[in-house]
């Protein structure tokens, strides 16, 4: 890829969300060397510097495509969050449920004794669900680590936009490259939150 | 020999006159014949070569007419002098030219109708004289007692050199190619289940992670981290390890999203790691094979197509049917041994600039050549056992001894002198002369004799053992637990050859009889008594045990074959008693239950 280094997750990223883009771009501009299939080539090979086009039709739509994807991971951080904090609630209540039911059995001397099970179990059950959703995605409060971090990249795509703009402004082809390579670990971080969340990579 | 002294030379060939013993070579043109030489070949031909008649040179030319009509040429080489027998295929009817300049042995061959093999020694020994006729022959091959192969000239680290086309795909330096069978052994399912592949990915690449983990399975590990790589490769104890990653000159380099590098790792130290753990190194990078050959421009391969590759190999019996699956889909590889002898193939790239299709891996047979042939790699295990591993376990078997039979409640001072006393017993010395021991004596006591005194009350309480429980039955069962001395034909003829025949002592571990009878005999008993559950409970752990025991022979895992067992025989004991209790206290719990509401109700 030459001075612009491995584009590996921006190629992957718009391979899921615009494979027509993608091919597009492979096709109009082979000297980025991006692959419409995946692949993963174990060595440099022979190096083209890639011309100034691509790279700004690329930055372009990289740019585009990793605000939308973006958005997408923090709406559905944000739904996991919400679930995540509904299901606490329920274990709350059914905690205090089920702590009424032992106050219950010794002032009702022994009778309810099955509910008081049935309630105690079920507030089990539930804590159980939360941990694995919470562990799937790693962890306890890995899901609101997770908000955080995109939050930030959020703010990373900003600063790229910028780059971006500046560069086009004033023709400068470092800066045009510096906000492809900000926009690549961008994708590289939504790429890894989307597979620790069990999500499409 | 009354040309030994001569020199033979000619076309920039000049062939010393050094003793290289008998070389007795052989190079067969066969003129009709397509078909694989038979085993023995080259042995049989040297002999009937042998006692061919020996004529001047000169008549180099007729050879061509005696091949055309279906006969064999051998070659033999003495000294300086070459001599070319041709015999007819009826017989050793024919006759030997001696050649005594290098360019009519190359004329000869080379009007020789049909392909012309050279013995393996031969090329080895005279590499120039064998490019001198693959230059006129270019069909020619090079023959053993095991088979033939086509020879070709390759570029190999900047250099030409004669390598053998020994299947599509797979070529072989001259000495791999001498010891192929190395690769034909049923090495690889062991090694196959013992695959690791250490994929050097960086979190970000999640596509390629998903890839990988979709292709490899278990068999995959990532690494994204100097320290995780050095943590998985010190965790490769004999196994076959695959490390894939991006290379870059001779190092495995790992760069993140943001192109910064996170790993970076040379090629020969991990081989190194990998060695230390006694496993092998298959290195799935770019480049890799062309940098060790410092041979031209690259390709690139992909990874997952080398993982695909990987993934499929497993499946393979033979080292050399995985190297062959390997080669189909990352571009030919080259076999080769390195300067200890071993095997190691390389990618073709290495060795032939100009068919690089995707030039890279690099395989090292650490210790495939476990083989009695490789007596080097024996010898010096055997050694490392003598001198260093048994003494240093005796050493701390010794001392654990006294720590283990201190806090069992024996003490040192109990311990030394019963060692004293069973040693004295030994050795017939009498009561008084116990404490009559030397310095040497009593040092090895002090390391031997807790080890001895455990021991011997090991074995006596196994007779002890043996004697009250299973004497009865080992006596009933004796005749099944394999042949005997003691086999009458009555017994044959009433058990079957199935038990008492050769080999059946391999089929049914006497021991897992044994235990097997020692447990289903109460078992019976005790169903009979009407105590079902404890009667499952050990028919389960009989029946568990045969089952495993068979099963895990059958997979020539024999060391592993009793711990499983047991573990397998308590496991399938315990799991069906406590589901019956389970669902026995279910069943009670429910019909309770239901015979309440139906009494609520009548009671209504």
């Amino acid at each position: 890829m030459g001075e612009i280094g491995q584009l590996a997750a921006t190629a992957d990223a718009l391979r899921r969300r615009r494979p027509d883009l993608l091919a597009r771009l492979a096709q109009d501009h082979p000297d980025l060397g991006l692959a419409i299939t995946l692949q993963r080539p174990l060595g440099s090979g022979e190096e083209i510097a890639p011309k100034r086009g691509g790279t700004q039709a690329l930055a372009e739509v990289a740019m585009a495509e990793a605000k939308e994807d973006l958005s997408d991971l923090l709406d559905f951080l944000a739904r996991r969050t919400r679930l995540l904090g509904r299901i606490r609630l329920l274990i709350g209540i059914s905690s205090a449920v089920a702590s009424a039911s032992v106050v219950g059995l010794l002032i009702g001397e022994g009778r309810g004794t099955t509910l008081a099970a049935v309630v105690a179990f079920t507030t089990t059950l539930i804590g159980l669900v939360m941990s694995y959703i919470e562990d799937f995605s790693g962890g306890s409060g890995s899901t609101a680590k997770l908000r955080d971090a995109m939050l930030r990249e959020l703010r990373r795509l900003v600063e790229a936009r910028s780059e971006l703009a500046i560069g086009i402004a004033t023709d400068d082809d470092a800066k045009i490259v510096a906000a492809l390579k900000l926009v690549n670990e961008v994708f590289g971080e939504v790429q890894a939150a989307r597979g620790q969340l069990g999500l499409p990579v | 020999m009354i040309l030994s002294s001569m020199h033979l030379t000619g076309g920039g060939l000049t062939v010393s006159s050094r003793i290289y013993g008998w070389l007795l070579a052989f190079a067969a043109a066969l003129a009709f014949a397509t078909s694989p030489a038979a085993a023995g070949l080259l042995s049989s031909l040297i002999k009937a070569g042998e006692k061919a008649a020996v004529k001047k040179a000169g008549h180099a030319a007729r050879l061509a007419g005696v091949a055309a009509k279906g006969a064999k040429v051998a070659v033999r080489v003495e000294g300086d002098a070459v001599a070319v027998t041709a015999i007819a295929a009826g017989g050793v009817a024919g006759s030997t030219y001696l050649f005594l300049h290098a360019d009519d042995l190359v004329r000869a061959l080379s009007l020789v109708d049909g392909p012309v093999y050279l013995p393996v020694e031969l090329v080895r020994r005279r590499p120039r004289l064998a490019a001198e006729i693959l230059e006129k022959r270019p069909d020619l091959g090079v023959i053993d007692d095991a088979g033939e192969a086509r020879l070709s000239i390759a570029r190999r680290a900047g250099r030409p050199a004669i390598v053998v086309e020994a299947y599509p795909g797979l070529t072989m330096s001259l000495d791999a190619w001498a010891r192929r069978g190395l690769l034909q052994q049923s090495l690889m399912r062991d090694l196959a289940a013992r695959m690791r592949v250490i994929a050097i990915v960086d979190r970000t690449d999640q596509a390629q992670r998903a890839a990988l983990k979709a292709r490899l399975g278990k068999f995959v590990v990532f690494v994204e981290s100097e320290t995780q790589l050095t943590r998985e490769l010190g965790r490769a104890d004999r196994r076959l390890v695959a490390v894939v990653g991006h290379v870059e000159g001779m190092e495995f380099v790992l760069r993140d999203a943001g192109d910064r590098v996170v790993v970076r790792r040379g090629i020969d130290g991990i081989h190194s790691d990998i060695d230390k753990g006694e496993s092998i190194g298959l290195m799935v990078g770019c480049d890799v094979a062309c940098n060790v050959g410092g041979s031209g421009p690259t390709r690139v391969i992909d990874a997952l197509r080398a993982t695909e590759a990987l993934a499929a190999g497993a499946a393979a019996s033979t080292p050399l049917e995985f190297l062959r699956t390997i080669a189909a889909a990352t571009g030919p590889l080259h076999v080769e041994t390195d300067v200890y002898g071993r095997l190691r193939a390389v990618s073709a790239a290495n060795v032939r600039a100009g068919d690089r299709m995707y030039g890279l891996s690099r395989v090292l047979f650490a210790r495939a050549p476990r083989a009695p042939t490789d007596p080097i790699v024996a010898g010096r295990e055997a050694l490392n056992l003598l001198l260093v591993e048994a003494p240093l376990a005796l050493i701390v078997s010794g001392l654990a001894t006294w720590l283990t039979l201190t806090m069992l409640g024996v003490p040192p001072r109990k311990t030394w002198r019963l060692s004293k006393e069973h040693y004295a017993c030994a050795l017939g010395r009498p009561e008084q002369d116990v404490d009559a021991i030397s310095a040497t004596e009593r040092a090895l006591l002090l390391l031997l004799g807790p080890i001895g005194m455990v021991a011997r009350t090991c074995v006596k309480l196994t007779l002890a053992f043996a004697n009250a429980t299973l004497g009865v039955l080992g006596t009933l069962l004796m005749p099944l637990l394999g042949k005997s001395e003691q086999v009458t034909d009555a017994d044959l003829s009433f058990y079957g050859a199935r038990w008492l025949g050769e080999g059946a002592e391999r089929r049914v571990p006497a021991a897992a009889v044994l235990v097997a009878g020692a447990a289903a005999v109460p078992a019976l008993a005790a169903l009979i008594a009407g105590q079902a559950d404890r009667g499952w409970l050990l028919l389960f752990v009989a029946a568990g045990l045969l089952v495993a025991t068979l099963a895990l022979r059958r997979e020539r895992r024999l060391v592993y074959a009793w711990p499983t067992a047991t573990a397998l025989a308590t496991a399938s004991a315990t799991l069906p008693f406590f589901m019956i209790e389970w669902i026995r206290q279910a069943a009670t719990a429910m019909t309770s239950w239901i015979g309440g509401r139906l009494w609520a109700r009548s009671a209504n």
